[in-house]
């Protein structure tokens, strides 16, 4: 494995990582085992800053509840505000921040979305539409600030989202989801960005 | 031409005042559907003029960001013509083809592109699921290639393009069993919009022209709004849940 300008990681001395959203199950888990492989984890909340020197920055903000608020024509529209409205904002902005964190030595941000809800469900419309829209805006970025060396992924992760009739994952092992943000933060994948990864066991296999 | 594959269908667009919306208003009209066009201008009055040239049309004043105005326009299809078969949510922010940074992104660019495009989205099926449903109708969502691969320079535009393709995907789990079809449609097309992106951005229409395997940005009348129209008709009704893609092949990806 040669050195990675871009990320710093295993074997460079510096392998800072930021996690938002380490209060959801996800984000905690994704804190715990990073911590356990060696990286040098700070929680950060969507108020504060992320601190200059990170190399990373994973946001599990998505995953917070409530994601299922009812079918969309029942909803009020603070319930639509809350779910579709404010978590879409909250991308920008944490996007935004990240880039302030990143800029001038690159790095890499991850974010985690619920796989069902990215992929259809009934009562999820609302928070549907936030997190599609947060890909499509990571992409956004993804694609501005190749330039300086910032790569962005989605990861798609499980959550008690069900449709009904669908076929069980095909891997029903225990996810370790903090080992595949691990992978994703290996300098061997400088090239990729932009990407969506399905971690969760194999739901869909349609792209 | 004028075959009536839409006879009898009763079918309101947003952003109908001008561009691809007005476009979709003549091409239902040509085709038998009686077209509530709204429209927050008095240009929705012009695209009213040409539609009633062709068939029936009724002009509704209606900012989608207001849902008392989606409503009454929902009602007009229902009180004026007995029915409500499908909406085209087309009305997109009047920022769609403004460049901007990520970082720079202010409150009130974010806030309209949000309000228009998914709030919009959001009012037309609260207004028009009853309609729907009792006709058995489409939902129909224009979103954009920016909501499937991201644009570096209309990052907002992004998202609610986004956003619109995933509640595409959920809404039309959850009106399925309401016999009610939900699709997005991501045209790539002249209009007003595009030429404003083509004086932004003076390369753009070369690099497309190079990019489309036919060679062209599509034209509104003639290579979307039909595609739009099928997607009204019977024989799409098995079609739900899809972003379908008029690019002329430009997107040839996994």
């Amino acid at each position: 494995m040669g050195s990675n300008p871009a990320i710093p990681t295993k074997g460079t001395g510096v392998r800072a990582v930021a996690v938002l959203g380490a209060e959801t199950a996800v984000g905690a888990a994704v804190v715990a085992g990073l911590t356990g492989s060696g990286f040098a984890v700070r929680t950060v909340s969507d108020d504060d800053p992320i601190p200059g020197e990170t190399g990373a920055v994973i946001d599990a903000g998505p995953l917070r509840e409530p994601l299922t608020v009812g079918e969309l024509v029942s909803l009020s529209n603070e319930e639509w505000a809350a779910v579709a409205e404010a978590p879409l904002r909250r991308a920008l902005h944490v996007l935004q921040r990240a880039h302030q964190s990143l800029r001038g030595n690159g790095g890499r941000i991850v974010v985690l979305l619920p796989s069902l809800v990215m992929t259809g469900a009934a009562g999820v419309a609302a928070a549907s539409a936030a997190a599609e829209g947060y890909r499509s805006l990571a992409k956004a970025a993804a694609r501005a600030w190749g330039a300086e060396r910032i790569a962005i992924q989605c990861v798609l992760v499980p959550t008690d989202i069900n449709r009904p009739g669908l076929q069980p994952p095909a891997l029903q092992s225990a996810p370790d989801l903090a080992s595949v943000l691990a992978a994703l933060l290996d300098p061997r994948l400088d090239l990729v960005t932009g990407l969506t990864l399905a971690a969760d066991g194999g739901i869909w296999m349609t792209s | 031409m004028n075959d009536d594959t839409l006879n009898g269908k009763v079918v309101l667009v947003t952003g109908a005042g001008a561009g691809l919306g007005r476009s979709i208003c003549v091409d239902l009209a040509q085709h038998g559907a009686a077209v509530v066009i709204a429209a927050p201008g008095t240009n929705g009055a012009e695209t009213a003029q040409l539609v009633e040239s062709y068939g029936v049309g009724r002009h509704v004043t209606a900012d989608v960001t207001v849902a008392a105005d989606l409503q009454r326009a929902v009602d007009t299809a229902v009180e004026d013509f007995g029915r409500l078969d499908g909406i085209v949510h087309n009305a997109t922010s009047r920022y769609s083809s403004g460049v901007q940074a990520i970082d720079d992104i202010t409150d009130e660019v974010w806030d309209d592109h949000v309000a228009v495009s998914l709030r919009g989205a959001y009012h037309c099926a609260r207004a028009g699921f009853a309609a729907l449903r009792e006709s058995g109708g489409r939902f129909v969502l224009m979103t954009s290639p920016a909501g499937i691969e991201g644009s570096a320079g209309r990052p907002a535009y992004s998202a609610v393009k986004g956003a619109v393709r995933g509640l595409v995907k959920s809404l039309a789990v959850e009106w399925g069993p309401h016999g009610v079809t939900v699709v997005g449609v991501s045209p790539l097309a002249m209009t007003p919009a595009m030429a404003d992106a083509y004086v932004a951005d003076p390369l753009l229409e070369r690099r497309l022209s190079e990019l489309v395997p036919l060679g062209r940005v599509g034209d509104a009348a003639t290579d979307v709004a039909p595609v739009v129209r099928f997607l009204l008709e019977d024989g799409s009704r098995y079609i739900s849940g899809q972003t379908i893609v008029v690019d002329g092949g430009r997107f040839t990806t996994l």
